[in-house]
């Protein structure tokens, strides 16, 4: 290339250099054409070529259906046990059922039964009425004593699901044990914990809405075995569990002003908390804990917020504005406190820190918001909300986001979290004068609104923790 | 001075003097009524005055304009912390109060047994014969409903009868073509009482009803449009003719799917996640396992059915080690569920292709439904 910048101009020599580069690129693309197309043949290659790559998928869309699974009666393994196994298969059955997230096989379907607790099961059998699930046990009751043992088996796959689990108490439990075997069977198919086993403190009416006698009252979560902890001589309000079940905070109307009781569940021994003549104290909730009592207190036509311990009676103010502050609700560990007020003119959520603080707002949605509860697993908070003439109960993320509104009805208020975080109970009352109150529960998903069947109408429910 | 002149200054003359003498006119003045009245103060007024209302304009009142609403949800007002340490008042300890009745609220105890049952191990189920007892199991059928006509009619006509003898020969079927024997592809559909989306109360208009009812029958999906494959131009021969180093080569079609040697169609992955899809129950996936994502692996038959034993955990994020096995435990059992008898419908003689299975099942966008 020197030689001939030497001894020819450049411009002349230009159009030689070009076309010798033109032909070495056309070379050059040749050889990276081949090269490409080597490569690419060798993509293409026959599948045998590269059999062990497996496929890869990635499955997003699915159904929303309940389970069906299969109940043989337990097995009676002592004579005259033949009842209670009976009544322990029905309520397992109905508290699975009554979750809606599984759906029993009627036993006129089945093909056969198992023999006996430790029979082999013959899985094709369940398969071909598709049940996906199958739950065998067998009860024994020795006087006041029953045994409870139950398997629960996959059937598809062909294999127990955990191992089996038994059960002792006293006849009068009986409840309990098939609330327990309930809960294990709820757990291991879905992964979360049961809440069969657990009990509602709620407020039970009677009479018509203008003369309404209200007293407390506990009962199973199904609505069953209902107890009640006071008379009807003075209105009570707003019951509210302690983080162990074994106390009940409440609102009570003895004086002709409402003050807040502490309620000893295993003596119905009560506890006032002391307030100042005028002074009117509300909506009450225990702490984490279980020590200290968040309450609203009503003080010259001013509501704020209020922590109480229950040991030494030390008051904290929590809140201080003109505006109203009431129904506060702890977060599950304790480090915020969720309350609504109408400190921006329409009443709506905030949520602060557990000693007060600066609070952030945290629903902007339409309506008023009211009545929050923190949620047992922290993620989210349910609250009651009215809108254009008509009650929700919904639940939003503890940031405002993803809000949802769950029921709608003429009055829907007073959400309560199961002790699992999966289930809301609340009270519905009805149109016109003669409406009744009732006690409802719905999925957090918005699926499987049941009413709660008790004797007399109830409101303000409270659920209580799982029993030990 | 023209005549004119003068009629016109002895008018005005007369005019003048008509004016200043005043003939004709009365100078008395107009009756009128005079009524006495009384002065009062500025106070004695005001008290007369106060709660009169301001006589108001005739007419229709003018409209206010609607103040305009900001829809933007407005900024957390920042108001005074409050004080939280203010001096409590000393609370008396609260004074034990004597209960109205003591029902008995004693809860009955429960021992749980940790250890399992003392019961045999379950032994091994050698599995029946393909399922012959099972295709033609009892199942129960419906009885047949009694049907009464409101009115009576003419009986039906008679059934035709069938000739003793066929009138002419059976023609010869081996000239059939063989593509009537085509198996019809059976569409998938998703079992009763599925919904691929939740609409809670609220979101329904009419009135909450006592008891919620199912989900619906997910609706049917119209069928996945394969991947057209044939007719497609080969990269490579493009690439190289946009090169300008070989001839442009016409349109070579491309493997005929099925054969060996084929990549598996969009259309055949589509179709076996739908499989899939249609036994993946996520109703019953706890709140943390609906935000759990995993990657399960496990191997094929030819026969297009998974390998039970095969099937494993590969991986998960987004949730806890409980979550991801309770996520892995549902789609494990979608997966060998649907497989049915017959198997997935795969390509078998692609069966290389699908021999191993990485299935990565993602509940999220579920979860939001």
């Amino acid at each position: 290339m020197t030689d001939i910048f030497r001894s020819d101009p450049p411009k002349r020599k230009l159009p030689v250099e070009k076309r010798d580069n033109k032909v070495s690129m056309s070379a050059m693309m040749t050889k990276f054409m081949t090269f490409m197309t080597a490569i690419m043949i060798a993509m293409a290659a026959p599948p045998s070529a590269q059999a062990q790559e497996p496929l890869r998928l990635t499955l997003r869309d699915g159904v929303i259906e309940a389970l069906p699974f299969a109940l043989p009666a337990f097995q009676s393994e002592v004579a005259g046990s033949e009842q209670m196994a009976a009544d322990i298969s029905r309520v397992i059955a109905e508290d699975l059922n009554g979750t809606g997230l599984f759906r029993q096989i009627p036993a006129s379907a089945f093909i056969s039964t198992p023999a006996g607790f430790g029979a082999p099961i013959a899985f094709p059998d369940w398969r071909a009425i598709n049940a996906q699930a199958l739950v065998t046990g067998a009860v024994a009751v020795n006087g006041s004593q029953v045994t409870v043992k139950f398997r629960l088996y996959d059937v598809f796959s062909g294999a127990e699901m955990g191992e089996g689990l038994q059960f002792a108490g006293t006849t009068d439990g009986w409840r309990r044990m098939a609330h327990k075997v309930s809960d294990a069977v709820y757990s291991r198919i879905t992964g979360e914990a049961g809440y069969f086993d657990s009990r509602v403190v709620y407020v039970a009416e009677t009479g018509p809405k203008d003369d309404r006698a209200k007293r407390l009252a506990i009962m199973d979560y199904d609505g069953a075995n209902v107890q009640y902890l006071t008379d009807s001589s003075a209105i009570v309000l707003a019951p509210r569990f302690s983080p162990t079940g074994d106390r009940v905070l409440y609102t009570s109307y003895e004086s002709g002003f409402p003050r807040i009781n502490v309620l000893d569940v295993a003596t119905v021994g009560r506890q006032q908390l002391a307030t100042a003549d005028g002074e009117m104290a509300f909506s009450p909730r225990f702490s984490l804990d279980g020590r200290q009592v968040i309450y609203s207190l009503a003080n010259g036509g001013n509501t704020d917020i209020y922590r109480t311990d229950l040991a030494t009676g030390q008051s904290t103010r929590l809140t201080n504005t003109p505006a109203i502050e009431t129904a506060p609700s702890f977060s599950p560990d304790g480090s915020q406190i969720v309350f609504e007020s109408d400190r921006s003119g329409t009443q709506q959520l905030y949520v602060m820190g557990a000693n007060g603080g600066e609070p952030q707002r945290i629903s902007f949605g339409n309506g008023r918001y009211g009545t929050p509860v923190w949620s047992p697993r922290g993620d989210l908070i349910a609250f009651t909300k009215q809108e254009a003439g008509r009650f929700h109960i919904g639940v939003m993320r503890t940031d405002g986001t993803e809000e949802r509104l769950l029921t709608s009805s003429f009055l829907d208020e007073g959400p309560t979290w199961a002790p699992n975080g999966r289930v809301i109970m609340f009270a519905r009352e009805t149109q016109g004068a003669d409406g009744t109150t009732g006690l409802y529960s719905v999925d957090i998903t918005g699926r499987n609104l049941r009413r709660v069947t008790t004797p007399q109408g109830g409101s303000d429910p409270s659920w209580g923790p799982l029993q030990r | 001075m023209s005549v004119g002149t003068y009629l016109s200054g002895t008018g005005h003359a007369a005019l003048v003097v008509w004016m200043i003498a005043g003939w004709g006119m009365s100078a008395d003045p107009l009756p009128f009524e005079v009524t006495e009245v009384s002065v009062v103060s500025g106070a004695e007024f005001a008290a007369l005055t106060q709660g009169v209302q301001p006589d108001l304009p005739a007419g229709d009142p003018v409209e206010i304009e609607p103040p305009v609403i900001d829809e933007t949800p407005p900024a957390p007002i920042i108001e005074t912390p409050p004080e939280v340490t203010e001096t409590p008042p000393p609370v008396p300890a609260p004074a034990v109060e004597t209960p109205p009745e003591a029902p008995d609220l004693s809860v009955p105890e429960t021992i749980v047994t940790d250890t399992p049952p003392d019961v045999p191990d379950t032994p091994t189920i050698v599995a029946p014969p393909p399922s012959a007892e099972v295709g033609s199991s009892t199942r129960p059928v419906p009885r047949p409903a009694l049907r009464v006509a409101p009115e009576i009619i003419a009986p039906p006509p008679p059934d035709a009868t069938v000739a003793p003898e066929v009138a002419e020969a059976a023609t010869d079927q081996s000239d059939v073509p063989a593509d009537e024997d085509v198996p019809v592809t059976e569409e998938t559909t998703a079992p009763e009482a599925a919904a691929d989306q939740i609409v809670t109360e609220a979101e329904e208009p009419a009135f909450a009803p006592e008891v919620s009812s199912r989900p619906q029958t997910r609706p049917q999906r119209a069928a996945v449009a394969e991947t057209p494959t044939e007719d497609a131009v080969d990269p490579v021969a493009a690439a190289l003719a946009a090169a300008g180093a070989v001839e442009t080569p016409t349109p070579t079609p491309s493997p005929a799917k099925g054969l060996s040697g084929g990549q598996l169609s969009d259309g055949d992955k589509a179709g076996f996640l739908r499989q899939i899809g249609t036994c993946w129950n996520t109703g019953t996936l706890s709140t943390g396992a609906q935000n759990t994502i995993i990657d399960m692996v496990f191997d094929m038959t030819p026969d297009g059915r998974p390998v039970s034993a095969s099937v494993r955990l590969d991986g998960f994020s987004g949730g806890s080690a409980a979550d991801a096995d309770a996520a892995f435990q549902t789609a494990r059992r979608a997966l060998l569920r649907c497989s049915g008898d017959s198997g997935y419908d795969l390509p078998r003689d692609q069966y290389d292709q699908w021999a191993r299975v990485i299935l990565t099942v993602d509940p999220t966008a579920m979860r939001q439904r």
